[in-house]
Order: structure tokens, then sequence, then C-alpha cells
């Protein structure tokens, strides 16, 4: 007998037609299925009964009656003939020596591996034996690596390492080569000539060019790539737990710059990639999870900040982090194109876990994590004996306003006001009243003690996957208990996730996806700056102490009622819950060697109700209550007599998107590479939010609602509201590329989008967004092919157009129904956007550059990339003749543009055997400036840091975020703060209207932001240390003042240290620029006129402080524990980590206690009987984290 | 080669997706484009005026005096109208709210009959059709007569070529009144109030009156007789003016006496009772620019207040025998420091609690006065007599009522008697002072205000005329503004 080498299939072919010879080849390649080795021992009972079957069939039930591996390619059994079995309980030896009798092949029988062979009847002694080998796989840290394919080349056999790394093949002889490969890291061959035992390491692939990129349409060659897309792998940020996305992505991404807005759990920051780029539009990125865009569960703005509304807001909260296989951050217009006009603002594209073929492994991770408490002294406010003083100081000048109008009633009073009034009313004596005040020097109160905690935080997090070469699985569940510092504040996530994706036929390939979350939000209710436990704990006196000697609630008294903010604290509160489901089938269908048709179809629902409440008791309720009355023959009579409030909203938000596409990547001469794409897509979504707000509600009683008419008809409004917005799109868009000899590229992006949105003809006109770009692989250039010392240098440009919709710009005549009028009852129309037929859209046209190298066998990579973004057409709201019947008008009104430079670098400095150091450092820059706008500012829009309306504080030449400030001119001899005009010398202490007289203090967005890690491994031990960087940027301090005169405080609020530096005599002005503290809140000489002394402090150069910090974000430490004991018992590894997030903060002194991320905060007060329900506006501070890991994979 | 059958297939499906076209026909709930005549009727009743555009003004007549003891601060907004500011915009203020809200209204008008030229109706709509059509006219007619009278001369033969407003009689492109507008001679603007009313009034002619919210042929009517008495057509006036009088009876108010007696003199109108909760309230015809509770003159302290002049006019008979005497009696005690604080005068007109109400517009006693003034000056005496007899046997307690005669009179005092009458009749009504005072050759007029400066409006003054706003200066440079 003689065997062919079986493998050899590259021999040349003697069937004319080689072409048709191939392609069967290939179809039956596919077919012949590379059969897994099952668990030894396997019955070998052979059950079959076939009449005249191929041999391919036989074999495959054969495979799966024995659990034997069978390797052949369709060349060795063509010749074979059908045969025909009869076998009852024979063993597997058996069976074959039926099917191979009279055949022209024969087999040999290797482990669990029947291995087929050409029968050479001449010269049987050149049978040549198949070859078992052996061998053990280790990752870079010499871990053993499970789940790696090794394969044999030229055929599809594959086997995967086992959990212990360790894998057997056999393979038919010596010129076989071995293929090692797993995602993420580089392939390895190896001839099978040297040995049949092998030990291999696998590398990772460090920014490898064949990395594929998802833009959530397509996966796209880096090589061929055009776009300016940055890959964060998970794998990555291993050694960074943070529960939050957004925030995990700060100092990551060149050119992605993140806000941290409050350290409430759930909190949803800013995030602007490359800057801002609209004025009234929206500016937020587009979020996209495996293809399907998400939405956020309520209609919640950054601005919502204040309103405590947006905790739960975030559709990306819902995403667990452990799902996420990768993110990859869309910026040029080559890379959002394809989105259209959703996607000015970037894209940030997740792509999730998805099952690896191979043994079921099991991963589960818990972390548990403790959050410092605020302090008071970090607060940079007076203590108690300073904040007497004030009082004293107050007293002498005979401007404690303390009174009661009848003995033993106060007003707003704190202990040392009520016994002044108890002075007053000869209830004490002078001396008793010095002997309490003394005490109440020594009070100092710590509210944060009282109120804050430190946060204890757990999250579990655990998921399955596996399965075969034709069907993959991933399941995931996760349970985050994320609490807040502040006491009763937190936040549950639970997300469930299953992915199975399924090859139908073989070249069909179906994927179902399915993701639930849950969030349960808790937190306090706050209408107002009082029932806000952070802006409390700041302003509140010191010298009163929370409890009195007894144990019970030490009371102040606020507007006249008892008040004590810990007794209140529990008769208020608001709980959120969400629910939301997102599922997607996704079906890839090769109809043809180049051409793919896929199909996705995704729905999603999210459904949010909130309740605010606040019980009888609460202050909220009873305050109300005594305010809110009705004047009856000169007699008040309440109208709010019984129960009390509750405010809820349901809000549902659920959206279908269906897509079709066409993809064709034929490759011709072997250098001509064509990538074509052109699809279509269906998006409707739908969000509907209804309001209730219930008057006279009993909590206690059941739930249920004493319904208060009087105060309802009162205030005139409906108690009910709904907020409905449906919308749909229908696009087109196509992707054409084409690269020549891997090394030049040049693609074309396109999209239209139509759109049921009022407005901008869009019901007539798609839009049409495009984008050219450029890629040259340096590398391949003969004169750079043979330098060892580069990896690759790769060139890239695009160009192309950005389109954004400002919701509110129409061109048609668009009428909204009028507020329901109580006297005239008729219903009515609104005009709210008359005939504009000349509104275009807003678009950003983007130009992007980018050098991508790598260096000593990818040891050093980097990137440095420039963009040139130009917005154009932005709309806004321009003041015109009223006689057009409005105010304003939206036109397309101003152009702005955002320049940068991206760069980032990391490198390999040392790779010993046992120790490995890794650097990576990624910085942003970006300049922002208004080209033209039509806009008359004002010095109160232009100073005004808590910006909202831009488009009336644009100024062409400057930052979008550019502030202004009064210009500070000393103190004056009787201590007020004065100010610089417009005019030469002149000072003013208040009424400085002329913009001119203000001084640029630069943009409050930081201007360069960065990140900078290093990563240490010695052995089974890493250490990584993140530090962030933000530069460029301007903050204002807290005010000082409450608007009007720079005044002595309420009687229960506390002051800045500031004020211990005050003017308090003649001459103190030549060493403090703190002033006096006015007698009058409303002095004519300071507050006659706006704006005033107050405001024009608090927004002076003197109070705006550059805000450039860095930060050590997180610091880690982790050890992987695996020992062939532990494997033996199913443990691949447990992993311990240690960390300790937002460590320390290098920043300007002068911050004093303020967190350089939030801007300064006002402390505002609401009165009381409007009903309205308005937030305080102080953030919760970020807190600092350490936390334990520990992750065990099975 | 199989495969290849799928293609059309998936082509056929690609192309059938084209009909989506449907899916972008979702109507949001809040907003709309109007269609229907129905749609359009709302727009309309959304452009009949919601606020306050023309109170302020009392505040430069010689109705309104400061109380400086009430111990209160005005309204910063209020100050610059009482002492006639050059303009009536505080520094940096862009915008005016009255100029603003009166070309909104005309916006509005007009976005209406921009469609209204391009629908006819059928048979069943045509009622409806004409109805809105008819009140858009009158809203427009309306709305000029109150920006001509505000920011222009008032009309007189010298004055037919004098700048007036800008008159957009289109909406149809917003971009076209953006800026660069042109104030139309005045002779051009009141000939189009004329031509928009007579169109009005046919339109409306035989229509059922819906609301007292909105315009009827009656209120045209009336409106009418004033915009033709303002023009010196005292043979319209007096016409028109009977059309009124024919449909629109007097309240005798002599039926407040029961529940005057019931109450109190004192504590009659307070609290959540005023003046116009009375029988009193048939009388009005057409209510206007939002809710009066909380006018600049309602609060017993206001520092603003009705002067005694007018008070005084109410008494010519004696102490509370003119029923009107309560709309502007404090019934405060003088020399306590309670009567000084409230002083002795008040705007009682409208409840300070509850019972909400919009502001007059146009009431069945001005169609008397206004035809008691047209004889007059037409010199038909003994007419002018009996129309004020009618409506003083109306006002004045039956006991102390002695009609006038004809014979007392010289023609001029007849005259003044008219316009006394007419003065209390109308006191802050629609802003008829200040329109009068006007038309009634811009007599003197002195404020005395803060620490006892005297603040004059000298006679034939230029500041009787309201000045344009920075808001369409700004944006119309070349518009000529009123001299100062």
């Amino acid at each position: 007998m003689k065997f062919y080498d079986l493998f050899r299939s590259k021999q040349p072919a003697y069937v004319p037609n080689q072409i048709l010879r191939i392609m069967k080849l290939t179809i039956f390649l596919m077919t012949a299925l590379i059969f897994q080795v099952a668990a030894k021992g396997h019955a070998q009972n052979i059950n079959l009964t076939e009449n005249n079957a191929s041999l391919d069939k036989v074999f495959k039930v054969l495979h799966r009656q024995s659990g034997y591996n069978f390797v052949y390619t369709a060349q060795i059994v063509a010749p074979a003939k059908p045969v025909n079995l009869q076998l009852k309980n024979v063993s597997l030896k058996e069976a074959l020596e039926q099917c191979f009798r009279d055949q022209p092949i024969t087999y040999v029988i290797r482990q669990n591996t029947v291995v087929i062979q050409k029968r050479n009847p001449v010269s049987p002694e050149q049978l040549v034996p198949p070859i078992e080998i052996k061998g053990i796989v280790v990752d870079e840290t010499g871990r053993e690596f499970p789940g790696v394919s090794v394969k044999i080349r030229g055929t599809r056999v594959t086997v995967v390492t086992d959990n212990s790394g360790k894998f057997q093949i056999t393979v038919p002889d010596r010129e076989a080569v071995l293929i090692f490969s797993y995602i993420g890291y580089k392939a390895q061959e190896l001839s099978v000539q040297k040995s049949t035992v092998f030990s291999v390491k696998m590398q990772p692939a460090e920014n490898a060019l064949n990395d594929v990129v998802v833009t959530g349409y397509q996966s796209l060659n880096k090589k061929t790539l055009t776009a300016s897309i940055t890959t964060i792998k998970m794998k990555d940020l291993e050694s960074i737990y943070q529960p939050n996305i957004d925030k995990l992505l700060q100092g990551q991404v060149p050119g992605l710059t993140v806000m941290t807005s409050s350290g409430a759990p759930g909190a949803v920051p800013q995030i602007r990639i490359r800057g801002t780029s609209t004025i009234s539009g929206n500016v937020q990125p587009l979020w996209v999870v495996d293809g399907v865009i998400l939405d956020d569960a309520v209609n919640a703005s950054v601005d919502d900040i204040l309103t405590n509304r947006n905790l739960i807001a975030s559709g990306i909260g819902g995403v667990n982090v452990d799902d996420i296989e990768s993110i990859n951050v869309l910026k040029d217009a080559a890379a959002t194109a394809i989105y259209g006009t959703k996607a000015a603002n970037g894209v940030i594209v997740i792509t999730s876990k998805k099952g690896v073929a191979g043994k079921t492994r099991i991963n589960y991770t818990t972390n548990f994590s403790v959050a410092e408490r605020p302090r008071i002294e970090d607060a940079y406010m007076m203590n108690s004996k300073e904040r007497i003083d004030v009082n004293m100081e107050m007293i002498r000048k005979g401007v404690l306003n303390a009174s009661s109008g009848k003995a033993g009633e106060y007003g707003t009073a704190s202990d040392f006001e009520r016994y002044f009034i108890d002075v007053n009313d000869r209830k004490i004596s002078w001396d008793q009243f010095q002997e309490k005040v003394k005490g109440l020097e020594e009070v100092n109160t710590d509210w944060f003690k009282y109120l804050f905690r430190n946060a204890f935080t757990q999250r579990h997090s655990l998921n399955v996957s596996g399965g075969t070469e034709r069907t993959t699985f991933y399941a995931s569940g996760s349970y985050l208990d994320d609490q807040a510092t502040a006491k009763g504040v937190g936040q549950k996530t639970y997300t469930g996730s299953l992915k199975v994706y399924t090859r139908i036929k073989d070249n069909i390939r179906l994927g179902l996806l399915l993701d639930v979350n849950a969030r349960d939000n808790k937190s306090f209710f706050a209408t107002d700056s009082r029932e806000n436990p952070y802006e409390w704990s700041i302003y509140t006196s010191r010298a009163q102490a929370a409890y009195d000697e007894s144990g019970s609630y030490n009371y102040m008294y606020y507007n006249g009622f008892k008040y004590n903010f810990l007794e209140n604290r529990n008769m208020g509160w608001r709980n959120s819950r969400n629910f939301g489901m997102r599922g997607t089938i996704d079906l890839e269908w090769k109809l043809l060697k180049d051409l793919t048709y896929s199909g996705l179809f995704a729905y999603s629902k999210q459904n949010t109700t909130d309740a605010d409440i606040a019980t009888e008791n609460s202050y909220f309720v009873k305050s109300r209550q005594r305010d809110v009355i009705e004047i009856v023959d000169y007699t008040a009579v309440p109208l709010w007599t019984d129960g009390g409030y509750r405010k809820d909203r349901n809000s549902y938000n659920g959206s279908i998107t269906f897509r079709n596409q066409l993809a064709y990547n034929p490759v011709f001469n072997q250098v001509h590479y064509l990538n074509l794409m052109a699809g279509q897509e269906i998006r409707k979504s739908k969000f509907d939010e209804q309001t209730t707000e219930i008057y006279g509600y009993v909590h206690d009683r059941g739930h249920q609602q004493v319904p208060q008419f009087k105060m309802m008809q009162y205030l005139g409004t409906p108690y009910w509201r709904e907020n409905l917005n449906e919308s749909a799109a229908v696009s087109y868009f196509g992707v054409a590329s084409y690269t020549y000899d891997n090394r030049y590229s040049v693609s074309l992006n396109a999209r239209t989008d139509g759109s049921n949105r009022f407005g901008l003809k869009t019901n007539q006109l798609f839009q049409p967004l495009w984008a050219v770009g450029l890629n040259y692989q340096m590398k391949e250039e003969s004169f750079f092919k043979d330098k060892d010392w580069l990896s690759y240098l790769t060139l890239k440009g695009s160009y192309g157009s950005q389109g954004n919709v400002a919701a509110q710009a129409y061109s048609d005549l668009v009428a909204t129904i009028g507020t329901l009028d109580l006297i005239n009852k008729e219903g009515y129309l609104t005009i709210s956007a008359p005939k504009n037929p000349n509104l275009k859209w807003e678009m950003n046209y983007t130009t992007n550059l980018a050098l991508e190298f790598g260096f000593w066998k990818r040891r050093l990579t980097g990137s440095i990339e420039y963009y040139n973004k130009k917005a154009a057409d932005l709309l806004g709201s321009k003041e015109v003749s009223q006689v057009t019947g409005f105010s304003t008008v939206q036109v397309n009104w101003a152009s702005m543009r955002n320049r940068g430079v991206e760069f980032s670098l990391s490198s390999i400095n040392i790779d010993s055997r046992d120790f490995r150091w890794s650097t990576n450092v990624n910085f942003g820059y970006n300049k922002n400036e208004v080209l033209e706008v039509y806009s008359s500012p004002t010095v109160g829009t232009l100073t005004n840091a808590q910006r909202s309306n831009y488009s009336a504080a644009a100024v062409a030449g400057k930052p979008i975020n550019g502030l202004w400030s009064y210009r500070y001119a000393g103190l004056t001899k009787n201590g007020q703060a004065s100010f610089y005009t417009e005019k030469e010398g002149q000072k003013v202490l208040q009424g400085m209207r002329n913009i001119n007289g203000l001084e640029y203090s630069g943009t409050t967005m930081p201007v360069v932001q960065g990140g900078f890690t290093n990563t240490f491994s010695y052995k089974k031990l890493s250490l990584s240390a993140l530090l962030i960087g933000s530069f460029g940027n301007v903050i204002r301090l807290r005010n000082l003042s409450q608007g009007y005169a720079l005044s002595f405080p309420d009687a229960t609020q506390n002051m800045s240290k500031d004020w211990v530096y005050r003017w308090r005599q003649p001459g103190d002005e030549l060493n403090t620029d703190i002033p006096v503290l006015e007698k009058e809140q409303y002095g004519q000489d300071v507050a006659g006129s706006s704006p005033t002394n107050g405001t024009m402090y608090d927004n002076s150069n003197l109070r705006t402080v550059k805000g450039d910090f860095v930060r050590l974000q997180n610091l880690s430490l982790s050890y992987d524990l695996f020992s062939p004991r532990l494997r033996s018992n199913g443990i691949q590894n447990i992993r311990f980590m240690l960390q300790g997030n937002n460590l320390v903060t290098w920043k300007n002194s002068k911050l004093n206690g303020q967190d350089p991320e939030s801007t300064g905060s006002v402390m505002r007060y609401t009165q009381t009987n409007s009903a309205n329900v308005s937030f305080g506006n102080t953030f919760l501070p970020v807190p600092r984290t350490y936390s334990l890991s520990i992750t065990v994979q099975f | 080669m199989k495969k290849l059958f799928y293609i059309p297939l998936l082509a056929a499906l690609l192309i059938s997706l084209n009909g989506c076209k449907k899916l972008l026909d979702i109507k949001p709930v809040n907003s709309m484009t109007p269609v229907t005549i129905n749609d359009y009727e709302s727009v309309l009743l959304g452009g009949y005026p919601r606020s306050d555009f023309f109170f302020k003004t009392e505040l430069m007549t010689d109705n309104a005096y400061a109380n400086l003891n009430s111990g209160q601060t005005p309204d910063r907004t209020s100050e610059p109208w009482f002492v006639w500011a050059s303009s009536m915009l505080l520094d940096g203020v862009q915008q005016d709210p009255y100029w603003g809200n009166l070309y909104k209204s005309i916006f509005y008008a007009n976005t209406v009959l921009d469609n209204f030229e391009k629908r006819s109706a059928g048979p069943e709509e045509k009622d409806l059709f004409e109805k809105v059509k008819g009140e858009a006219y009158a809203l427009r007619a309306f709305s000029y007569f109150y920006l001509v009278n505000f920011y222009a001369e008032p009309y007189g033969a010298e004055h037919l070529q004098a700048p007036g407003v800008p008159m957009p009689l289109t909406a149809v492109d917003i971009n076209a009144t953006t800026g660069n507008n042109v104030r139309e001679p005045l002779d051009k603007v009141w000939k189009q109030i004329l031509s928009d009313l007579n169109t009005a009034s046919s339109l409306l002619a035989g229509k059922q009156s819906s609301s007292r919210f909105r315009f009827n042929y009656n209120t045209v009517q009336l409106l009418k007789a004033r915009v033709a008495l303002f023009m010196g057509d005292n043979k319209t006036a007096a016409e028109a003016a009977s059309s009124v009088m024919s449909a629109s009876k007097l309240t005798d108010l002599n039926s407040l006496q029961p529940y005057l007696d019931d109450k109190g003199n004192t504590y009659a109108f307070s609290g959540n009772f005023g003046f116009i909760d009375t029988d009193y309230n048939k009388e009005i015809l057409f209510f206007m620019g939002g809710k009066a509770n909380f006018n600049l003159f309602y609060y017993s302290r206001a520092v603003f207040k009705p002067t005694t002049e007018l008070l005084d006019l109410t008494k010519r008979y004696g102490h509370l025998t003119d029923y009107r005497q309560f709309i502007f009696e404090s019934f405060a005690i003088p020399n306590t420091s309670e009567g000084v604080m409230t002083g002795p005068t008040m705007y009682n007109m409208y409840a300070k609690q509850e019972k909400d109400s919009y502001y007059i517009g146009l009431k069945a006693s001005e169609a008397y006065v206004i035809r008691a003034e047209a004889y007059a000056r037409l010199g038909k005496n003994s007419e002018a007599v009996l129309d004020l007899n009618t409506l003083l046997k109306s006002r004045i307690k039956n006991t102390q009522f002695v009609p006038l005669k004809t014979a007392d009179f010289t023609n001029e005092s007849l005259l003044k008697r008219v316009l006394e009458e007419r003065r209390i009749e109308t006191a802050f009504d629609a802003g008829l002072r200040w329109l009068d005072l006007r038309r009634l050759g811009k007599p003197e007029i002195v404020h005395s205000y803060k620490n006892g400066v005297l603040y004059t409006l000298k006679k034939n003054d230029p500041r009787y005329l309201m000045q344009i706003p920075p808001s369409e200066y700004n944006n119309s440079p070349g518009m000529p503004l009123n001299p100062r």
C-alpha cells in the first residue's frame, strides 16, 4: 500500500478547469467539518444503517457516535465508492473496516483521530504513519493559555487548547505546519519537522495593524482604514475597576473630553469628542452597542445634573462593563458619515463579548469598594468661632436681624439668634447669653459626619461562554450595589445578557442577542439648596449642634419652622426605577464568495418611573401649606390642609431598527482589493413621559390621596402632563473603498437621511452627507520593506461632512397647543415657529490627517493626528425686529471651528522573562473658535460661568465656552470692592454694563486633556498607575454673595473661610481683597443697579482661577494565583486586585476645597409659596475610593 | 449558482423598502401644522392679546399719581412711564413688550388671512370661514390702531404724511420683516385700519357671537365708532355708536344697592369681589390683555394710585351718589398711618383674590360717550344731552339723579362735560385716557415723584409719542425715530 500525502493539495492540478476544482474544493472544505475531540472513554458502540451513502456522510455519523475526529479532505474521499452498511453494536474499528473494504483509501487511528489516507497497493512500505503532536501554550506572562486554536495549515483541522493550555493533534506527516492563533494575539506558525512536543508562548498583538475596527455597520481592517477611530480593548483596562463606561474612558482616548458632573451613582458626565460644534443642537456623542443606537432612558440633558434627574437617565448606564470586548471611538467625518445626521458629535461604538468555540468557560468577578466621605475640613468654610465672630460684628453694627413677633417665636434662627432673641425677650440674662455663645464657639459640627458615610459598594458579575464551531454562546449577569457617600443615596443595577451565534447553514450565520437591565435608584427629595445634603453640609453654620445633650434633634428655625435637617431628611425621598430590554437578530448570509448580505433587526424598550415624595410633616409640605393661602374677608384660609406631596414621572422609550446591507469584497490579481457596501435602514423611536403631581398624598395611610382641590385650583396648572415624541427615519448609506497592493487605500462614505421631524424640508429632502479618505501604508514600500526597526508607518487623511439637526429648527409653520387659560377657556394655538423657508441644516466639514507608527517590533507605537472641524450654518435664535411678530427667529447664523492635535504613544520599556514595564501616554489638544456670529452679548451672559444660552454669549474670535470677567480694581477705603469700567481709570461699585469693560478670562472647557499609564509586572504581580490631566480652562470660585451686595449671611448659613480675612477697618484694603460685609443686602450704593456689586465681585477676575489639574485617577496592584493543583480542581486562575481611585489631585491652591471638575456653586433659596420644585445645584464630589476585586476563571 | 437566485430577491426587498415614506408621516402630539379652517380659527385665537399691551400708559396720564407715603417701592419697570422717560424700556432692554405684542397679533391675523386667501370654503364651512376671516381683519385693525396711536402722531390733517408704523399685511416669509422695515405714512395706516374694519364688519354681519374674548359684529361697530371719532369723522362715529347702543344696553347700577347695604360701603369691593363682578359686567363687550387682577393699581399699598381729581369727578352730586365712586374710593381713614399709606384712592374694578378677569377692552358705555361727543361736536346739543342723561341715569343713585338740561350748556361747556363723563367712564379701560389726551390737544401734565421732584410733560411734548424700540432700530437702521 502506498499513501500519498493528503495535505499537499497545492500540487499542480491535472483537472483542466482549475478554478472550478478549487471552488469545489473550497466548498467541500467548508462542509468537511472539523469535529471536536470529545471526551475519552466515549462508548464505541456503533449503530448504523446506510444505503448507498457517501463516506462523507458516514464519517459524520461515526463522529457523532464515537466522538472520534475524522481528518480528511475532499480530494481524498473523492474516488471512494458509496457504501452500504448494516451495523449493530459494533466497535468503531469494525465499522471502519466495513467502510474501507474495497476502497481506494484507508485509515489510521491515532488517539481520538481517524486520519483518512490514500491506499497505495504498490509500495506499502512507504506508508508514513501519522504523527501525534502534543504541546502546551502559554501567554506572554507564562500562564497557561486555554482556548488557543491550533490549526493544521492548509486544512480546516483545528483543535483548541484545554484548560491547562495543553493540546494534542494528529498530523499526517512532518511537512505539516501548525498555526496557533487567538484573538488579540499574534498568530504563530510552527513546522512539525522540528519536534513532536511543542511549547508555545503567545505574544499579544500590540496595536496590530491586522486588528479589526468595528464601526457598527462594518468591521474594517485597520490597515486599510482611512478614518480616525481610536480602539480601546477592555483587556487593556483590566487594571481599572470602574463600573461606569463613561468614566472608564476618562484619560484613555485622545480628543475625548470627560467632565465628571457629580459623584452621585449613575450621574452622566459631560462627554465631548473634539470639542463643541453646535450652539443650539445636541452636543453629546452617539452611543452604539453592537450596531444599534442606544437611546437614553429619559430625555435628560447634561444641565439636568442640577435636577438630580439624570442619575438614571443614561442609556449606557445599563450596560455591564464586563460584557464589553472593545470600544471604538469614531471621530472624523470618514468614520461618522455613515451615521448621518446623528453623528456630528462623534460616535462611541461598543462591541460586546461573544462566545468562543471550545470548552465552556466561566468567569466570576466580585468587587468591594469603599468610598471616603467628604470632610468639612476640605470645604474651606468657617468654623464655629469664626462664624460667631461674624454674628458679634452684626450685633456691633446693629444689623443682627433677629427679632420675634412675640416672645418665643423665631423666624429664621440658629441657636445663636435664638439666644439673642431670648435676651431681648428677657428670657435669659446677658451673662447667660454670653455663656451660651461661648459654648457655641466650641460646637464645630461636622454636618458631613451626620449626612455622609464611608460608602460601601459591591459588585458581582458572572459570565459563561463556550460553544462549538457551529454555535457559540455567551451569557452573563451582574449585580451592582453602588452606594453614594451621602447617606440613603445609592443605586442598584442588575444586568443580564445572552448572545447566541449559530450557523444555520454553512453560509448563513444567525445571531440572537438579548440584554436586560434594571436599575433602582434612591436619592433625596430636594426642592432647594436647603434639602441637598451636600449643600447643607457646606453652607450650614457649624455653630449649631445636630443633636442636643439628651440626644434628640436640636432644632434651628427656618422661616418660622422648627427644622432639623436630619429629621427632615427622613420625611422625603426620591425613588427611581428603570427597566430596559434590548433584543437583536443579526443575520449574515454569504450569498457568493465575495458577496455578503447582512440584516439586523433590533428592538429596545425602556421604562422608567420616578417618584418624588415629601410626607406631610416635611419642611417642603409644611412651608407650602402655610404659605399658600387664600384671603377671605381678611382672614387667611389655608388651601392645602392635609397630606403630603408626590410627583410621579413615568417614561417609556422604545425603538425599532431594521437594517439591510450588502457587501461585496472581491480581490483581483492578489493586489486589487475592493470593498463595496450599500445598505438601507429604518429607525423608529418613541418617547412618552407622563408627569403627575399629587397634593394630599398620605404615604402612611396606604399611599392614598386626600385630594386638595382648592390648592390645585389655586395653582391653576394641570396636575397631569404628557410629553410625547415620536420620530422615524429612513436612511440609505454606502461605502466604497479600494486598496491596491496593501499599500494605497481610498474610501468614500455617504449617507442620506429622511426624517419625520418638522422643518428643514426633511419630508421632501434627503440630506446627503459624505466623506472621502486615504490610507498609505509606507512600510509596504520597497524602501522600508526590509527595515527591521520599522514595524509600520501609516499616513491617513480624510475630508467630509457631518450634519446636525437642531430639534427646534422648522421651515414650515408649526403651532403648539396653547397652555390652558382658566379665564378664557377656549383652546388656541401658539405659533412656535413661523414659516422660515431660508433655514438650512447645520453642517460640519472635517479634515483629518494622521500619522501612525510602530518601531522595533512594535515595542514603540503611536500616532499623531490633526483635525480641523468647521461647523457652518449653525442654527441659533437671532434677535430680530419685533415687527415679525417674534423677538427672535431661528437663523443659520454662526460658524465655528475646532482645531486640534491628538497624540498617543505606547511603549514596552522592559520586557524580560519575569519583568515587564509598559507605558501609555495620550493627550488631545482642542482649540475652539467662533468664526462668525450675529448676536449682541451682554455683560450678564458673558460673565455667567454656568451657561445655558450659548447663542447669547458667543463672540467671534473666541471659544464658544469663553468666559469674561469684571475687572477687579481693589477695595475702596470703605472696604467695598470696586471695578474698572470701559473708561480708562474709572472705577465703579456696580452697574458696569459695557462689555468693553470686561476682561476675557479664558475658556471653561479644558484645552488639553490627557492620560498617562504605567504598568509594571513581575511574574504574577502587576502594578498599574493612571494619571489624568486637564489643562487650559478657567474656573470660577464659589460665590461669596447671593447676587446683590456682599453682605452678612443668613442666620443659619455658614460662610467661606475667605471672609475671615475680610476688610474690617480702614487700612485693611492694603492687605486684603475680601470686602467689608455690607450692612444692607439691597443697599442702593452697591445693589441699586444691575449688575450689582456682589454679582460683579463673584464674576470678577479676582474670583477666576486656572482649572488645571492632574489626578492620580487609579493605582492598582494585582496578583494572579494559579497552580497545577488549582487547575486540576477546575480553577484556572484567581486574580486579586487592590486599587485606589481618585487618590491625589494636584490643583490650583486657590481652589481651596473646590473640585476642579465642578464649576462654582450658588446657594439658592426658593420662595416657598410657589409650589414649583427646583433643585439645588451643588455637585456631590467624586469620592476617593479603595477597592478589592477578585476574579475567578473556571 | 443557485445562490444567484437570491440576489434579485434581495434587490427586490431593498427596492420595496423604498416605499417607507409613509413611516415619516408621524405627527407629533404637542405641535402641528394647522390645516383646516378650525385649525386656523385656533391660530387666530392664539393671536388675540393675552398679556398686557396698554395698561402702563395709564401711568403717563392725569389719572395716576404716586403715593410716596405708601412705604413701597414701585416696580422698576413702571418708573420710566410715570416720569415720561425718553424710552419706556430699561437700560439694555431691547424688546418692547407692547410693540412686540401688537405685532404678534398682526402676525397671527396675517397668517390666517394668507391661508384664507388661497382657500375657499364649502357651504357648511362658509359661516365659520367668514367669521374667522372677519375676526382676523378686526384683530389686525385693532392692533394697528394701538400701534399708530402709541408710536406715531395723532390723526390730523397736519400729520397725514408723518411717519406711522411698519405695516406688514402678509406673513408668508418671516425674513421679509426681520429688518429694514419702513414706517408707512400715518394716513396709509389709518386708511388700512378703516378698510380692515369695513371688511370685518361685512364678513361678521349676521354671525353668531361666540365669546366676549373675540370680536363680533357689534364690537367691530364700536371699534369703528372709536376710530371714526379719533379721525374726526363724527357722523360715522355717531352712526356706528348708534348701532352698538341699539344692541347693548347699559346696566342700571342702582341694582347694586342691596349688595352695598348688605356688605357695607367700605368692604363691598375688596378681597374676592371687584366692581366688575357686579351686574356691571354685562356692559363689557370685549375682554383682552390677560389677567387684570394684579394690575399696577390693585394693591392697597401700591405706589401708583388713581388721582383724587378723578375720584372727585364722581362726587359731583355728593358723597356716594355716583356708583362709580366705588371703583376709585379707598375708604381709608385719613390721618391714620394706615390711611396715609393707603391714600384716598384705590382701583377696585377687579377682585384682589380669585374671580379672575381679563382687562376691559370694549364696553357698551363707550358707545354712549362716543355718540354724545360726536353729537356735541356736530352741534346736536340736545341729542348729546339726551345721551348723557341716559348714561347718568344708570350711574347715579335714583334719589339724587337730576337730568341735565340742554339750556344749561354752551357748546363748549357741553363738550367739556361730555369729555369729563368719558374720562370717568373709560378710566383705566383699554388705555383710552392716554389716547384721548393725545387727540385732545396734548395738554401739560405734572407728576410729583420721589423726593418731591416734579416731572412735567409739556403741552405738545414730543414725548406724547412713545419711542421706537431698540429691537427695531437695531434691525432697521434707516428708520426715523420719534423726536425728543
